[in-house]
């Protein structure tokens, strides 16, 4: 191979890498990199020689090169005089250390890469036997009438790519909007802004999973973000600011079964909004034992109008800040 | 949720009476937040409820222009970790700009590692 062919392979390698993992990828491994072995000052295996050893017990790579390559990078790295996160090699074997040796610091990757991650772990625990026997490319081609019958079992709900975005509604239990106990209202007047709660999806080219977030329409200090797992109708969240976990089902709403755009919300868990809202398990509002609060049921509604203007313009912006380049 | 309580008065129409710079950071207040560091240096050690500092809260609610206020006229710390034990990096690399994520990952090279012992590093929420 020629020099020229040379240095233009090594490019292309380079901007896959790049394409790949965003600089904030790279940036929030390193980082992790970094910390740990800090935290680890004087232990052995926080040493060159020992991570050296580490990389190469899983890599393919000889110790010789990897020692070679990589020992006065980790020593640089460890120094802060260099990032390390221009070599795709060194950036892979760092990336595994570190989900190996600091697993609970992976809440501080980017938030593509946790995401990913996330999706992943997810996947160990919505796994079901249509998954073995139906392949991605089947699906999209849809050709089979079964395949056809096991996609319309799931809820495919729109993503922000299609310019749709949901808001979270509140409705008396027996149907009925008229609100006789007043207790929207209060909530109302008593948090201006805070009602109003929004879901908006992005696709992220994975049949498994979308990402996901909810925020107020007030602000944005109640951020939650997430995955809709597709194949179990359910949401997966996390606040942003206070590390809450919220789940959040859904289903064809059975008053509503004429309009597609309205999915009951029936949460194992019940979210608690500021303390504003409660989305609970529909199946036990008839409970005679549950408070005015849980009288109340809880749907999806996709939004429309000038509101929909407003919740996509912010929705738009959060997924900006979040992944801007959509490299998920 | 616990919001963040605001300890000064705020007079009706678009002024304060004495500028607060973690409001400043949670509403996006460019003139509240420069008030507030030319009144009291010392404001950016203020923490909120979650164990924030002005810049974290910057951060975490997209206000990018106070962060780099702080940046840019404080020696405000990237390394201050919340409740979560997130700093202002990690917060960045999560939800803000590439341009304010290499601002604020260059400074926290730089900085000095934080006292663990210091009471300040303690969680204040369960």
């Amino acid at each position: 191979m020629s020099e020229r062919e040379q240095s233009k392979l090594k490019t292309a390698k380079i901007l896959k890498f790049q394409k790949k993992y965003s600089l904030k990828d790279r940036l929030s491994v390193l980082k992790i990199f970094v910390e740990h072995l800090k935290e680890n000052k004087g232990n052995e295996f926080s040493k060159p020689k020992r991570i050296i050893e580490d990389f190469y017990s899983h890599s393919d790579m000889s110790y010789d090169d990897i020692f070679e390559l990589y020992y006065r990078k980790i020593e640089n790295i460890k120094a802060g005089k260099t990032r390390g996160i221009d070599d795709p090699e060194l950036f892979e074997l760092v990336r595994d250390f570190v989900f190996r040796h600091a697993p609970k610091k992976i809440m501080c990757l980017s938030a593509a890469l946790s995401i990913k991650l996330i999706g992943d772990a997810l996947d160990y625990f919505f796994t079901d036997d249509r998954k073995s026997t139906i392949a991605l490319s089947q699906l999209m081609r849809n050709s089979i009438p079964e395949m056809k019958a096991e996609k319309s079992k799931y809820i495919t709900l729109l993503s922000i790519d299609e310019s749709a975005i949901y808001k979270v509604g509140f409705s008396k239990w027996d149907g009925s909007d008229n609100d006789s106990m007043g207790i929207k209202k209060n909530l109302e007047k008593a948090y201006p802004n805070k009602i109003d709660i929004y879901l908006a999806i992005m696709n992220v080219h994975d049949h498994r999973h979308n990402f996901s977030i909810l925020f107020y329409g007030g602000g944005v200090t109640d951020l939650y973000y997430g995955l809709n797992v597709i194949k179990s109708d359910i949401f997966i969240l996390k606040n942003w600011h206070y590390g809450d976990p919220l789940s959040i089902q859904y289903k064809q709403d059975e008053w509503d079964r004429e309009d597609n755009d309205r999915y009951m919300l029936c949460s194992g868990k019940s979210l608690t909004v500021n303390g504003v809202t409660e989305i609970t398990n529909s199946e036990r509002a008839s409970d005679g034992f549950m408070n005015d609060h849980w009288k109340y049921r809880n749907w999806l509604e996709l939004v429309k109008g000038k509101e929909k203007n407003d919740a996509l313009v912010k929705a738009e912006m959060i997924f900006d800040q979040l992944v801007k380049n959509r490299n998920l | 949720m616990v919001a963040h309580k605001r300890v000064t008065q705020r007079n009706e129409g678009s002024s304060w009476v004495s500028p607060d710079i973690l409001h400043a950071a949670m509403v996006g207040d460019y003139n509240e937040a420069l008030a507030a560091i030319k009144e009291d240096a010392n404001c950016i050690n203020q923490l909120n409820d979650t164990h924030q500092n002005a810049l974290q809260v910057a951060i975490i609610n997209f206000h990018e222009d106070i962060a780099f206020l702080l940046l840019d006229e404080t020696d405000i710390s990237v390394k201050h970790k919340d409740a979560l034990g997130r700093d202002a990096l990690d917060l960045a690399l999560f939800g803000a700009s590439e341009e304010l994520c290499e601002r604020i990952n260059d400074r926290w090279y730089e900085e000095p590692d934080p006292d663990v012992d210091s009471d300040q590093n303690q969680p204040v929420i369960g």
